[in-house]
């Protein structure tokens, strides 16, 4: 098993080969057909660190999130938080890593209980936390409003009332109502324009700056990833494919999905003549072996007999292709 | 508000709360207000019953049977016109006609004592609005010389009640298991839902025949009375609980439901603040418009002799009295029950309308 350290301080959250079986019921309980959401992962996250997690709808990048705040029980697995396993934890047990861990969503047109204002949606999290005086949930109200930089004013207010950026802030108050330590961002941004995004990214790098804040960014935009993080992971149907640090994955990536990834990113540049190289295609098998190799341009025989496992090629920069120690030599050309 | 210094009038005019906007949008329909002050107006009626009837429900008078509705003169006895009406007294003969005679006439005196009572079990008194001399029955007698009208406000009490009640256990049932099973999903789901298939795969209607039927009949009215509301609620809440579970398992999958759980806000506050809320507009509207449902089914229990017992009056007894042919087409007054179920009915339904529009979340922002 392999364990990827990211930097010399002590990790806050390690994964430990954590799987995610959804049975797909037929008739029958035994027509059941699994499909891996998140087959054998392994991750951590060092204290203060940000790790993008990037990877195509349905490859397992948001199950990932939950089961980390066990927001799902994993089918296998360990999830090592502060040093406690709290994979099998459930009910009361749970509840003091609760408030340590949180969320923000991707729909801001989902995240918030369109029926309480916000002071009431802000008290939920207060109340776990032990504010109950009316004039410390107040300040706290204000305080917190502040924090993600909307007005005092908006706390009487309905969420119907707010544009969708606003409703992410006033998500991102709620997460941070309770103090946390960790904290999973599911594609905060991609359901935002454009203009916005940049200010809701910038605040999250505010927040995470000043509170310590370790992080889980999950997006399916490699630029607001990069822009993020401080490594990257890069998840290909349920597996991490590829793992290191932001920069060398960008610009050195050593998986061929990866690279397809990179290459997907539009420039805006009309006078640039886009590199006539292969893109993605073909459709995804399950079976044996590698789960990218009917897409991938450098699929060998081994591909699909035997699955990659994950190791590192370079320094911190972890790869699952068995092609991937010729990548990094240059032996390959795509 | 938090900081009420930076609050314009403008913004306070736009953060009307959902119960505001909703309600504002219901007044401005004149159908469902008119339905509205119907129904709170046939409530009231009832609430004021012994006041406003002249006689007890149960008070016979045997030689009026099927007395039609008194005449009212308009004049007193020297005939010139009065504002107060006069009542003459009459003699039944063998043919059943009613001989007048209305030189004998005497006024209607208001706020006159009658027979004792006491407003909403606690008051005691003996006022009632109106009172005469001579026997008023202005909506006529039954079979037994009693007084439609003082039954029909008495049976008003039990036959709006019933559907009121009934609604309010049928629905606290329905909204927790709904709610409970739409939530957890899985097994629980799998029990309560084929909890719920059982009790629906029975016919309704028989259910409650067999359930009714097995009542010892030495109840007392009170007794019976609750009886059959409970079981009127326990046949009506299943079709409901699955309604509110499949709203119940949409709702689990909002993300302001996963915030909630990984707040760890406990699943009990999660169904009650977050899932039952969402299910609030179907309730509201499905529950108005159930409500009729509960009235037409004790008043056919009733009707078949299995619901509330003569003499306490409800609805659907007085109409048993109508099931005879000759009876209607000669006293036709005694339809008089079946008219008040009727408007009751429209009136729920009607306002039940109103409430649907009014909650309908595409007019809503």
């Amino acid at each position: 098993m392999i364990t990827n350290t990211g930097s010399n301080s002590t990790p806050l959250v390690k994964v430990e080969g954590i799987s995610k079986y959804f049975l797909q019921h037929g008739t029958f309980k035994s027509d059941g057909h699994q499909i891996k959401a998140v087959d054998n992962v392994n991750l951590t996250l060092a204290e203060g660190e940000t790790l993008g997690l990037v990877g195509e709808s349905g490859s397992g990048k948001s199950t990932l999130g939950r089961l980390i705040l066990r927001l799902m029980v994993p089918s296998e697995g360990k999830i090592i938080f502060e040093g406690n396993d709290i994979s099998r934890l459930s009910g009361k047990s749970l509840l003091p890593y609760r408030r340590k861990m949180q969320i923000v969503f991707q729909d801001p047109y989902d995240t918030l209980n369109p029926r309480m204002t916000i002071a009431r949606i802000l008290h939920e999290s207060l109340d776990l936390r032990g504010v109950k005086s009316p004039r410390e949930r107040q300040d706290e109200v204000v305080r917190l409003l502040e924090l993600v930089g909307m007005r005092a004013d908006a706390a009487q207010r309905f969420p119907h009332q707010f544009s969708g950026g606003q409703r992410q802030r006033i998500g991102i108050a709620r997460a941070l109502a309770v103090n946390p330590r960790f904290l999973v961002a599911d594609e905060p941004v991609s359901a935002l324009d454009v203009s916005v995004q940049a200010q809701i990214l910038n605040l999250l790098l505010e927040l995470q700056k000043q509170f310590g804040l370790t992080m889980l960014f999950v997006a399916h935009d490699l630029a607001v990833v990069r822009h993020m993080s401080d490594r990257v992971a890069v998840m290909y149907m349920g597996r991490i494919v590829e793992l290191g640090a932001n920069d060398s994955v960008y610009f050195k990536p050593l998986h061929p999905y990866t690279r397809s990834l990179i290459q997907a990113i539009p420039i805006p540049d009309p006078n640039r003549i886009p590199p006539d190289l292969p893109m993605l295609t073909g459709e995804r098998p399950a079976a044996n072996g590698c789960a990218y190799r009917d897409r991938c341009p450098l699929a060998i025989s081994k591909c699909s007999t035997e699955s990659p496992e994950m190791r590192m090629i370079q320094d911190d920069h972890y790869v699952a292709c068995h092609r991937a120690e010729e990548t990094a030599a240059g032996d390959v050309v795509f | 508000m938090t900081n009420s210094g930076n609050t314009s009038a403008s913004l306070a005019t736009a953060t009307l709360s959902p119960i505001r906007i909703i309600s504002n949008r219901l007044f401005r329909n004149p159908v469902a207000v008119s339905a509205l002050i119907l129904l709170i107006f046939l409530h009231l009626t009832a609430l004021f019953a012994p006041f406003l009837t002249p006689y007890s429900p149960v008070t016979q008078r045997l030689q009026d049977y099927y007395h039609p509705p008194t005449k009212l003169f308009w004049s007193d006895p020297g005939g010139s016109f009065s504002i107060r009406p006069y009542v003459a007294p009459d003699i039944p003969t063998p043919g059943h006609q009613f001989i007048l005679s209305p030189q004998k006439r005497a006024p209607v005196i208001f706020f006159a004592h009658g027979y004792a009572y006491k407003l909403f079990g606690i008051f005691p008194s003996a006022i009632h609005l109106f009172e005469c001399r001579y026997p008023i029955n202005i909506l006529g007698t039954d079979d037994l010389g009693r007084d439609i009208f003082s039954r029909l406000l008495y049976g008003a009490q039990i036959s709006l009640s019933v559907g009121l009640i009934a609604i309010a256990i049928s629905y606290t049932l329905g909204l927790l298991v709904g709610g409970i099973a739409g939530y957890y999903g899985g097994a629980v789901d799998n029990v309560l839902m084929r909890l719920c298939d059982v009790l629906m795969a029975v016919p309704g209607f028989y259910l409650l025949l067999a359930l009714t039927a097995v009542l010892p009949t030495s109840l007392s009215a009170t007794e019976r009375y609750t009886l059959i509301i409970v079981i009127l609620s326990f046949v009506g809440w299943a079709a409901l609980a699955r309604v509110i579970r499949g709203i119940a398992l949409s709702t689990r999958e909002r993300s302001y439901v996963e915030a909630a759980k990984a707040l760890g806000v406990s699943n009990l506050r999660i169904i009650l603040r977050h899932i039952l809320p969402e299910t609030s507009t179907f309730a509201i509207v499905s529950a108005t418009l159930a409500v009729p449902g509960y009235i037409l089914a004790e008043a056919a229990l009733s009707f078949l002799g299995l619901g509330i017992r003569e003499p306490t009056p409800s609805w659907g007894n007085m109409l048993a009295s109508a099931e005879n042919l000759e009876a209607l087409t000669q006293y036709p007054w005694i339809l008089v029950p079946g008219i008040a179920i009727f408007i009751t009915v429209i009136g729920w339904n009607v306002l039940g309308d109103g409430l649907r529009d009014a909650l309908d979340p595409k007019g809503l922002r």
